[in-house]
């Protein structure tokens, strides 16, 4: 199944790295937030967002470097799963940092993203962030 | 999968390498339900200097703590940016209100901006002068394709340079 384009998406979320903080395993330096303050998402800025969305919206994250001149190779590896993606809303990948995925399901649910990033002369860092989905 | 996707933040034109950068993403269409009045959530700074002591990533208030002589990029870009809405934000002009970090030789100026940005979205200033500061930063928020509507929003962050 090809991943659903973001220009078919309506809720963003970016996932702000500062690479100079990041840390294996860590979520220091990193930052995320959404398009939907309007419609109840909270902890916006922070690890913890929580993007609160109705049943059916596709959703389209990025992964982004505070300092846009760097050299360092962002990726996103994947996403957990989780309840609210349903039985075919799991994200798939359209990018090496743009993934696209659809809550099918209502319910509240943390789910993971676990990505990379390489900063040129050193050793790869891997984390992940698990913000929230809450979806009515 | 797509190669056509346009990436935020991915380029290097201004030939510039600021050792601080500064991020601000806007919900835009949090400001346009504010009407541009007031707007004190929806607009969230982050930088690349935690591990040097700046605090309130994430929040419109931040204090960026860089060293003495560094460049100092500012980049705006809307959250929904990949989206199909068309909305854009770009940095109209810095003002310094308390102290004097920029002074005058380092007042940022609008460079070229990373691919898929309209121009006015990347500045660098620079830090001359050790100390803290607080600067006013404006920029304009447009909404909408068929009648854009833009609103101007400012509001005071902090730079301390040591």
């Amino acid at each position: 199944m090809s991943a659903i384009q973001p220009s078919d998406c309506t809720i963003f979320v970016q996932i702000w790295v500062d690479t100079d903080a990041l840390v294996n395993g860590q979520t220091t330096g990193v930052y995320l937030v959404d398009n939907n303050l309007n419609h109840g998402s909270a902890n916006e800025g922070s690890v913890n967002l929580m993007t609160a969305v109705p049943v059916g919206t596709n959703i389209c994250w990025s992964l982004l470097n505070v300092d846009p001149t760097s050299d360092t190779i962002l990726s996103i590896q994947n996403f957990g799963n989780a309840g609210v993606f349903g039985a075919s809303g799991t994200p798939q990948q359209v990018n090496a940092t743009t993934w696209t995925g659809t809550v099918q399901a209502q319910g509240e649910d943390r789910y993971a993203i676990n990505f990379s990033a390489q900063i040129p002369g050193k050793s790869g860092i891997t984390t992940s962030v698990d913000p929230t989905l809450s979806v009515h | 999968m797509s190669e056509a996707v346009a990436q935020v933040s991915t380029g290097r034109k201004s030939g510039l390498q600021p050792q601080t950068s500064i991020t601000i993403a806007v919900d835009t269409a949090y400001v346009a339900a504010q009407q541009g009045q007031n707007v004190s959530k929806g607009i969230y700074m982050m930088d690349n200097r935690l591990r040097n002591g700046s605090t309130g990533e994430g929040t419109l208030e931040l204090s960026t703590v860089c060293n003495n002589g560094d460049l100092i990029g500012f980049n705006v870009v809307p959250i929904n940016a990949l989206g199909t809405s068309g909305d854009e934000v770009v940095i109209t002009g810095f003002t310094v209100s308390q102290g004097s970090v920029f002074t005058a030789a380092g007042q940022p100026r609008q460079q070229e901006s990373p691919k898929g940005e309209p121009q006015g979205a990347y500045w660098v200033g620079q830090a001359m002068h050790q100390g803290e500061q607080t600067y006013q930063i404006q920029i304009e928020v447009t909404v909408g394709k068929l009648q854009p509507v833009s609103y101007f929003i400012n509001w005071d962050p902090f730079i301390t340079a040591r």
